[in-house]
């Protein structure tokens, strides 16, 4: 027998749970158990999100009131059994035990556990409630999903099963909310059980069928009718071929609305915080405050915010898709088109996210289950072109086929392709090197299809956007300021020649005037850009990004859209032309016009825009995905072998692809 | 499932005449107990913990890479399982008689 744990409430021996003292409880269920949906519902929004020690696995924990005691609910991982050598297992293990608790919490057993059963699909529960039932720790059953059971035709005795264990059992539905009451209550009623299950994993199993049979019954036929609608279902969305284009048709829709409808509330967000900055710099004075002010602090709280829209609206729609069971079978759909490159198919969801926004793509990647493969969607997402590279793409074909929308789509459709080769290129390699390991072979439990729960989604989606403002905001935040702070200083005097330029503005007409002082503003924007900070950056290392065909200007495009890619096109209407908008008439004019400082060859040959394009594709030029990698991978090291290798192979590309245009002669 | 088991071929008949076929040799539609496997100890206790386990009886839905089977539970119940070709392979079944005389429960 297991040796019992050291409960919390039993820290400097204090008796059992009282009144007034808060209440450890560890939820624990198989996966597909709806066990994330009964802590949602039981703690609504009082939780908070941490991860557990030495571990990359999430830890949740709710707090909700029983009477005078305060719950705290821990949301173990989903397991199918306590004994498998997993991660998810063994931190199931370890907090079971009282050796490790959610980062920032002390460190005991729980004061008891709720081990939480699909009523539905008893078998695999009731094993792991066996083996949980051996840690003699004070247990309570929640049999979930009970409507759903009920539907079928199951009965379900669970006085008998209380009777049998000696433990409080409770019949409830997460997603309607019946019974869930009663599971608070009984919350302060979990009790030591009065037998222990079988050690060895023989005798478990006889066991649990043992209980299984006496507690739960369903006719053959009753169960049969439910099977035949799952198998008339599941022949069409696992077919081989209708199955791939369900997939296609659902993941488009999927796609479409990140891409498409959360534009409008980024569009929206970007409005207002462009409100918010006027704001700030009519009402105070001008100096370095106001600048800070408008241009780091609002700009960079509005680069946070402005990815709210698409990770809120991938989560509720996956959130959604999971419930109704779907998602599972489109892991099973795309498993064999991604395991040639390392991937399982849940890489699929995160990679398609990835091209509207890497950041909810790489969260979403939680949903792969080995670790290796969720570190190689990690790495190799932000390979495929996200919607920040759309601007880049726009200004590069347009300068290489003007006039020729065809040729030019094509470059866009070669630009795309060239990002997915690259990302599954990446893991194959990084599956055969640092993430080398066996794949583990598909055993997914394909659940029973059913309406998805709005409420469980909703709270999804509010946990995913917490998690992303506190985590990522604050770390994106402060890059943003930084690049600003580059971007703005030192304050340079205005050069010579605009200095005349304004003089004689004072002598000449109206109209004249206007178009000199024009001139004066735009040659002192470039002025200030190059003798900024990173416009010496830019200057210092362009030896570097010689041998890719870009002069200074462009390498300071480059060093500022480091932090987003979006940023290059008005940099460069900044550094080139003087604007501040790049979307002034003729700008994009005088960009493709640009001369280099000798004042004769172009900035933009066609070799620097094949080099340019391929550069963009693969380069990691998008801060706020480092720092979400960081967090979602367990490591800065992992955001920095992400920036090296994308950087990397960017630059190899680039330096190839000009060298070769410049071989063959393209000017 | 109790891990290596050697003697357990593809379609060799067993001491008591019947049929012994890998989980993938099973026609759609058909069903079997499972009766051992050749799979790795980390893969074996997955797939235990999944009800893919020795005396379970399964119903193979879709024979395929990956596969769709059905574990049956102790209460008429079931559950489904996309199970990748390879594993599918190493899992071993008794066949059911076509007039279901050996099905237990």
């Amino acid at each position: 027998m297991l040796p019992a744990a050291t409960p919390a409430h039993a820290r400097g021996g204090d008796p059992l749970p009282s009144a007034g003292l808060v209440t450890r409880v560890a939820l624990i269920g198989n996966p597909n158990t709806g066990k994330t949906t009964v802590f949602n519902r039981l703690s609504g929004l009082r939780h908070k999100t941490s991860n557990f020690p030495g571990t990359t696995q999430e830890a949740r924990l709710g707090f909700l009131d029983c009477g005078a005691r305060t719950v705290e609910l821990i949301d173990l991982p989903g397991v199918y059994s306590l004994e498998l050598d997993q991660t998810e297992a063994e931190v199931c293990r370890s907090v079971l035990a009282g050796q490790i608790a959610p980062r920032g919490e002390p460190i005991a057993a729980p004061d008891a556990v709720c081990v939480v059963i699909d009523s539905t699909n008893p078998s695999r529960g009731l094993v792991l409630l066996g083996e949980t039932l051996r840690r003699r720790l004070p247990t309570l059953v929640a049999l979930n999903m009970s409507d759903l059971a009920r539907r079928a035709g199951m009965e379900i005795d669970e006085i008998r099963l209380s009777e049998t264990l000696g433990c409080p059992v409770i019949r409830c539905s997460a997603r309607s909310g019946e019974g869930l009451e009663a599971l608070r209550g009984a919350m302060g009623r979990a009790s030591i059980p009065i037998m222990t299950p079988p050690g060895d994993e023989e005798s478990l199993v006889r066991w649990a069928e043992s209980v299984e049979s006496s507690v739960f019954r369903v006719s053959v036929e009753d169960w049969a009718r439910g099977e035949r609608l799952t198998d008339r279902v599941d022949r069409g969305l696992t077919h081989p071929i209708a199955g791939v284009l369900a997939f296609g048709v659902i993941m488009t829709g999927l796609f479409w609305s990140i891409f498409s409808l959360a534009s409008y509330p980024m569009d929206w967000i970007e409005s207002v915080f462009g409100l918010l900055g006027s704001v700030v710099k009519s009402v105070l004075p001008a100096g370095v405050l106001r600048d800070l002010l408008a241009d780091g602090v609002v700009a960079g709280i509005a680069g946070v915010v402005v990815f709210l829209p698409q990770i809120c609206l991938l989560f509720f729609l996956i959130s959604l898709l999971e419930d109704t069971g779907y998602l599972a079978r489109a892991a099973f759909v795309m498993d064999r088109v991604l395991r040639p490159f390392g991937l399982p198919g849940h890489s699929f969801v995160p990679l398609l996210s990835s091209h509207a926004c890497a950041l909810p793509g790489i969260m979403a990647a939680r949903a792969v289950p080995d670790r290796r493969e969720r570190l190689a969607t990690i790495l190799v997402a932000p390979f495929v072109t996200c919607s920040a590279r759309l601007p880049v793409y726009v200004l590069v074909t347009g300068l290489l086929f003007p006039g020729e929308p065809m040729k030019a789509s094509l470059a866009f459709v070669g630009a795309y392709a060239l990002g997915i080769a690259a990302a599954m290129g990446s893991a194959l390699l990084a599956r055969r090197t640092i993430l080398r390991g066996p794949a583990r072979p598909m055993a997914l439990e394909l659940p029973t299809y059913k309406w998805p729960s709005v409420q469980t989604a909703l709270l999804t989606t509010y946990d995913r956007a917490l998690v992303f403002l506190k985590k990522a905001g604050t770390n994106i935040l402060a890059i943003c300021i930084a690049l600003w702070w580059l971007s703005a200083f030192p304050h340079v005097a205005p050069p010579a020649e605009a200095t005349a330029m304004r003089e004689r503005a004072l002598a000449a007409g109206p109209d004249e005037a206007s178009e000199l002082n024009a001139t004066a503003d735009r040659l002192e924007r470039s002025h200030a850009s190059a003798e900024s900070f990173m416009g010496r950056i830019g200057r210092t290392v362009q030896p570097v990004f010689a041998p890719l065909g870009y002069d200074w200007q462009l390498t300071v495009g480059v060093m500022a859209s480091f932090a987003a890619r979006e940023v290059f096109v008005s940099t460069m209407a900044v550094v080139v032309a003087g604007e501040e908008d790049a979307e002034s008439e003729g700008v994009i004019d005088r960009v493709a016009t640009a001369k280099r400082s000798d004042g004769v060859t172009p900035v933009f040959t066609r070799a620097t825009c094949w080099s340019l394009l391929v550069y963009y594709v693969l380069a990691m030029q998008c801060l706020p995905t480092l720092a979400v990698t960081a967090r979602e991978a367990g490591g800065v090291r992992w955001a920095l072998l992400q920036l090296a290798w994308m950087s990397g192979v960017a630059y190899l590309a680039a330096l190839a692809v000009y060298q070769v245009a410049r071989a063959a002669g393209v000017a | 499932m109790s891990g290596e088991h050697g003697q357990c071929g593809r379609t060799e008949p067993t001491g008591d005449g019947r049929r012994r076929v890998s989980l993938s040799q099973l026609k759609p539609g058909e069903s079997g107990t499972v009766c051992g496997s050749e799979l790795n100890a980390g893969d074996r206790r997955l797939l235990s913990a999944m009800g893919l386990r020795e005396r379970a009886t399964v119903v193979l839905c879709r024979l395929g890479e990956p596969c769709i089977v059905r574990v049956m539970g102790g209460c008429n119940c079931s559950s489904r399982i996309g199970l990748a070709r390879p594993l599918a392979d190493r899992v071993f079944v008794n066949p059911s008689r076509p007039d279901g005389s050996d099905r237990g429960t």
